[in-house]
């Protein structure tokens, strides 16, 4: 490959590529559901790993579970997590503390290699307690060898970066109770919350300075906002003051800040100045999501990033391929060069991956204009 | 006094006021609920039609206004289904005998290999406030159970959620199956990734943007 594909995505996010941008498309679900249902990977593809398939394609990775990796959750050691078969697709997942106990319960299926959730880890006010306690004892730490063999593997492929966990309002969501459970506590039960909340920042801070003793650069918050879940009520209460506090400790250290916002966003974006991100990843514009490219481009000034850009639905062959060339030629006109740009949020399982190397084209094209100057 | 009731209801209908118990909204702490007033209402001898269409429908409606306007969000939406849930507990039982609150039975689900629920909830619980009975599949459903619903429940109306590329392409084959298994049933689908053109080249019935809009559609349809 000829551009240092890490060199390059540090310079875009840093400001010193001298206008050039960069091509970072997300393919792992396309490749991972293959995997998943056991099938051949198509040519040229077939018998390639994820890695030699985004070198193949010439373009850059978004490297995020790779280098999450390096960052581990400690538990207070009293934890104790057991899981057992409830029966063959059921699996019961309980969580010892001295607080009290959490059970989560999820059934694996054939179609999926997500299992649908049965039963949250929290259903009740005495196991957010328990999460509470949880947060309140957990540390984190730094595997130096980890990043290493990573750096090593797919140093070649994008600068080393990483997502944190959701914060307040999107961990009840997503991870820990589900949107309905977590609407009611928010609405019923706001003292419990906060306390999880004021635990779950802590925690956060912990992993901060973990963070920022690290060569991780590019960090990102793994949010998936989605205005029609966070209201702009919740996300002004819970969400902005959260993020800009994480924003304003990681810039401390030079961190690039972005945050992942992949569902509705239109009654969020005036506020997006307001978050202290240095950028926003996987926003989708219509006719996927709910927002114009326009509109994305006034909400994010002159001084924010986009990551992304494109509807993944571009990539599948419901559109026509010109299409997808205009919608890239687009993004790169409206943010350049304030962009990374991507699939908002990931090309699916149905999607064409030449379509990813028509892009790469164009992206060429572009870098090379702007290399050879005026 | 009917008329003043149902209003109430409705006003705890949309304000999220589930029970007197409920913590939430803050400032009617200790007030009535929905269940308390359903309860009223119907003591008071207002028809379980009426407590249905101008209290739990109209409250849901009111809400419905606000989503359409931009003013609320699900968290509003799942507050006061949740409220019109508690009243309808204790509609129940009266509605079973009079079946002429109810517009008919329909069937929703997730298509096979999505596990996304919340998108199909939140047109159940509209749809159940619009005064509709709602059979929901739950997730992960495949065509096959589709049919077998529609079999055994005679809806008059079939739901299909996907939230992802990838399950959408499960929406088409489950249409397919359920036009083999009953001509003329409409097949309605949703998500985030649907748009019209796409229902309609898989003849599905149509596609809206939101639950409110669904129910408006098919309470217009009749």
């Amino acid at each position: 490959m000829d551009t240092d594909l890490a060199e390059l995505h540090r310079d875009v996010v840093f400001g010193r590529a001298g206008g050039k941008i960069l091509w970072q498309p997300r393919i792992l679900c396309w490749y991972e559901d293959r995997r998943f249902r056991g099938e051949e990977l198509p040519e040229p593809y077939a018998g390639m790993d994820l890695y030699e398939i985004y070198r193949s394609l010439r373009c850059s990775a978004r490297l995020y579970d790779e280098y999450n990796s390096c960052f581990r959750r400690v538990e207070h050691p009293a934890v104790r997590i057991e899981t057992r078969a409830l029966s063959e697709t059921d699996t019961e997942t309980r969580i010892r503390t001295p607080a009290g106990d959490q059970t989560a319960v999820h059934r694996r299926t054939s179609t999926s290699s997500h299992p649908i959730t049965l039963k949250w880890e929290v259903e009740s006010m005495a196991e957010l307690h328990v999460a509470t306690w949880r947060e309140e004892n957990t540390d984190w730490e730094w595997d130096r060898d980890r990043f290493d063999a990573w750096r090593a593997k797919v140093g070649d492929l994008g600068a080393p970066t990483m997502y944190m966990p959701r914060m307040n309002v999107q961990s009840l969501y997503v991870e820990k109770m589900g949107v309905e459970s977590a609407v009611f506590a928010l609405y019923e039960h706001p003292a419990e919350v906060a306390a999880y909340f004021r635990a779950l920042d802590e925690s956060h801070d912990r992993l901060i300075d973990v963070i920022n003793a690290s060569p991780v650069d590019i960090v990102n918050f793994g949010e998936n906002v989605h205005a029609g879940t966070l209201s702009p009520d919740l996300f002004l209460r819970y969400h902005l003051p959260a993020c800009r506090r994480r924003a304003d400790r990681l810039h401390a250290a030079g961190k690039f800040v972005s945050s992942h916002w992949d569902g509705d966003v239109k009654p969020l974006l005036p506020y997006a100045g307001e978050t202290g991100l240095d950028g926003i990843e996987a926003i989708t514009p219509k006719p996927q999501g709910d927002v114009t490219l326009e509109e994305v481009r006034e909400a994010l000034g002159d001084g924010m990033f986009l990551l992304d850009g494109i509807p993944a639905v571009y990539f599948d062959d419901t559109y026509p391929v010109e299409t997808l060339a205009a919608c890239a030629e687009r993004v790169i006109e409206l943010f350049a060069p304030r962009l990374v740009l991507g699939i908002s949020d990931e090309i699916s399982s149905t999607g064409d991956l030449e379509r990813v190397r028509v892009v790469g084209e164009i992206v060429d094209r572009y870098n090379a204009g702007v290399e050879a100057g005026p | 006094m009917t008329r003043e009731i149902l209003v109430e209801l409705a006003d705890a209908v949309a304000g999220g006021k589930a029970e007197r118990d409920s913590p939430y909204p803050p400032e009617r702490r200790g007030e009535d609920g929905a269940a308390e007033i359903c309860l009223a209402a119907l003591a008071a001898g207002v028809s379980p039609e009426d407590v249905l269409r101008r209290g739990l429908v109209a409250g849901m409606q009111r809400v419905g206004e606000r989503f359409a306007r931009g003013e609320a969000f699900i968290p509003e939406v799942l507050l006061a289904a949740k409220a019109m849930r508690a009243a309808l507990a204790h509609l129940e039982p009266r509605l079973a005998k009079e079946e002429a609150g109810r517009r008919g039975t329909v069937v929703l689900g997730t298509v096979a290999g999505d596990i996304h629920d919340l998108g199909k909830n939140l047109v159940g619980m509209v749809l159940q406030g619009a005064g509709w009975r709602v059979v929901d599949l739950g997730v992960d459903v495949s065509a096959d159970r589709f049919a077998q619903a529609v079999r055994a429940e005679h809806p008059r109306v079939v739901g299909l959620s996907a939230l992802l590329t990838t399950t959408m392409a499960h929406l088409g084959p489950t249409v397919e199956r359920l036009r083999r298994e009953a001509p003329g049933l409409p097949v309605y689908v949703g998500g985030a990734p649907v748009t019209p053109e796409f229902a309609e080249r898989i003849g599905a019935a149509g596609t809206f943007p939101d639950a409110f809009a669904f129910a408006r559609h098919l309470g217009e349809a009749g």
